[in-house]
């Protein structure tokens, strides 16, 4: 059933409302405290749709098999509703990243407000999905991403997702206002999802995460299926180094490689080329052997601007 | 007077992107003058412009004025000002989030970082900036209670409050922040708010700059006393909120003194004109701040009052 979780009042007194669509057990719709929940979360950046894609994709599962939920299964589209509309990454008129405003103030702004509803409708969800994809400069390939502090209790959910990668990063102090740092400290076991690339849609990469979310929804009670679908199993980067490769000059960016594929050390993963002048400005190549699960999606780059990310791999 | 490119990066379109700074003086102590570290903080670029035509005129017919260094930084997000835009604009980075930058970064974090190598090392910095885009603030100095050794050099201005702050996690990234980690004495100065020049205020925020870099012995200038700063934290602002979202019309400015039940403003019905609701002074304080743009939404703090 669709239902209404905050409602934001604009200064035309017009009210929006927040909508998620939840998912019962048959017969079960009185029940709602006895049962666990799951919660799938996307669109927090308004310019990342690959999320609305899974969402419509795992709603449009659900409706075809609602004898097989065992959970409640929550659905939420688009946590930024404004900036999906707008095609923004931030919080139209506030310009702020929602992901930053976590845990959020219910006397605060209209992001804190947003950023405290959200934990407030998802709390008492035993798992969450925060669903992102990168941005609109990187593509990436579906990949889970954990912080450190956290991966003992997320890295075995995490290999259920039927991901290709999943990357054990370092604790950083800012990351701790974000909905996953909120959520998992709350006792939500939030996994951060990145794939795709901003503005787009890439079916092949939903319909894969797709598979991931029934597969464990399956292991973990919330649907019970004959046949679940089968999982990959990632290369998991924990020890591993991850290499960032920035763009020395600023320019038009020409890839040279293929994304989610393995790249020898050295390997030419593109080219900085100048239209003015014709000439090849700077030629980038992979640190090591490994996967180039990051490659730059958008052409034009600044000096810095990164290109891609490699995990180095033995072997 | 020397002007010196400090930053340059080419861009896309061919053209380069540059940070200028004036460096007026040599030797100790060194003070370091930043505004604009944000495209739409004009205000508070205008108040160190408006120092360097002070500073450059002065020196010129009074040699031996400037005792030690002062490097004054106008403008940082050049970029973002000329196409009229508060960030970095073709990632929407706020520069102020990027120190102490980092060589092999992201642009805005080598922009941060080849700047901050020229900062690092004043025995005094000074950022002239804004608290919050939908804010317009009197002037006042800030700094973080970390840093609380600095009072003596804070109350230098003469503003009427000095206001510690407790960094929030993401102020680790400011300019502000790394001064002080970087044992530089660190002092912001804000007021105003941003795309919008106030003149009275910019010269009188100007004039504190002056009298600070007198009281610190750096330049030889007799510049009038103002107030000994009240020192204040976020615990002393009674903020005020609107009930309904609609049209904001303030009828008190930041500096204001107001009694309890004073009318601060009104919030109005945006279609249909009617009046919503009448703010009103809790307190007999200073208006600190109030909403700075003419859409409210709900439940928004319309203004800060002090009241100590
Ligand atoms: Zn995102």
């Amino acid at each position: 059933m669709l239902e209404t979780w905050f409602t934001l009042n604009l200064p035309t007194r017009e009210a929006v409302a927040l909508q998620r669509q939840r998912f019962f057990p048959e017969g079960m719709e009185g029940s709602f405290n006895r049962l666990k929940r799951l919660s799938l979360l996307s669109g927090i950046h308004g310019d990342e749709l690959e999320g609305l894609y899974v969402c419509y994709r795992l709603a449009s599962f659900l409706k075809e098999n609602p004898r097989a939920i065992r959970g409640v299964i929550d659905i939420y589209p688009s946590l930024n509703p404004l900036g999906v509309n707008m095609t923004r990454r931030f919080v139209p008129f506030f310009e702020v990243d929602l992901n930053r405003m976590f845990p959020g103030d219910s006397f605060g702004s209209l992001p804190e407000k947003m950023a405290h509803a959200t934990v407030h409708a998802v709390s008492g969800s035993s798992i969450a999905v925060d669903l992102h994809a990168s941005n609109i400069f990187l593509k990436e390939i579906p990949q889970v991403r954990i912080d450190e502090g956290n991966a003992s209790k997320l890295l075995p959910l995490a290999k259920l997702l039927n991901v290709d990668f999943v990357w054990v990063y370092p604790s950083v102090t800012v990351l701790r206002s974000t909905l996953a740092h909120t959520l998992n400290a709350i006792g939500v076991r939030t996994l951060v999802v990145e794939m795709g690339v901003g503005l787009r849609v890439t079916p092949i990469f939903g319909d894969q995460l797709v598979s991931g979310l029934i597969h464990l929804m399956a292991h973990e009670g919330f649907l019970s299926l004959d046949s679940p679908p089968e999982v990959r199993e990632p290369i998991v980067s924990i020890n591993e180094q991850v290499y960032f490769i920035n763009a020395g000059c600023s320019g038009l960016f020409i890839p040279g490689a293929d994304h989610g594929g393995r790249i020898g050390k050295e390997e030419v993963i593109g080219q900085i080329v100048s239209p003015f002048t014709g000439e090849g400005l700077e030629t980038l190549r992979s640190p090591a052997d490994g996967l180039l699960f990051t490659l730059r999606a958008y052409p034009i780059v600044f000096e810095g601007s990164l290109v891609a990310r490699v995990c180095a791999l033995e072997g | 007077m020397v002007r010196e490119i400090l930053v340059q990066m080419t861009s896309p379109a061919g053209y380069p992107i540059r940070v200028v700074g004036f460096r007026f003086g040599e030797g100790r102590p060194k003070v370091a003058i930043v505004g604009g570290l944000r495209g739409d903080e004009v205000h508070q670029s205008y108040v160190v412009a408006r120092l360097c035509a002070f500073l450059r005129r002065e020196a010129e017919r009074n040699h031996g004025m400037i005792q030690g260094e002062i490097l004054l930084v106008p403008l940082v997000n050049t970029f973002g000002f000329n196409v009229g835009y508060r960030f970095w604009p073709p990632d929407a980075t706020d520069i102020d989030r990027m120190f102490p930058g980092f060589r092999f970064g992201e642009t805005t974090q080598i922009l941060a970082h080849s700047l901050f190598e020229k900062l690092k090392d004043a025995d005094f910095g000074v950022h002239v900036t804004s608290l919050d885009p939908r804010q317009e603030h009197m002037a006042l100095t800030t700094m973080y209670r970390s840093g609380l050794g600095n009072i003596e050099a804070g109350s230098h201005f003469g503003t009427h409050f000095l206001y510690v702050k407790d960094p929030k996690p993401f102020d680790t990234g400011s300019l502000l922040y790394n001064w002080q980690v970087w044992d530089v004495c660190a002092l912001g100065l804000v007021g105003g708010k941003p795309s919008d020049i106030q003149q009275d205020l910019a010269l009188e925020q100007t004039t504190a700059i002056l009298r600070f870099l007198s009281k610190v012995g750096v330049l030889k200038l007799r510049v009038p006393e103002r107030f000994s700063p009240v020192l204040l934290e976020e615990a002393d602002l009674l903020l005020i909120r609107n009930g309904h979202p609609g049209l904001f019309l303030p009828l008190k400015a930041p500096g204001c003194g107001v009694f309890e039940g004073e009318t601060l403003g009104w919030v109005r019905d945006t279609l249909t004109g009617e009046p919503l609701e009448e703010l009103q002074s809790p307190a007999l304080g200073t208006v600190f701040f109030r909403y700075a743009r003419p859409a409210i939404f709900e439940e928004e703090v319309a203004f800060g009052v002090a009241t100590r």
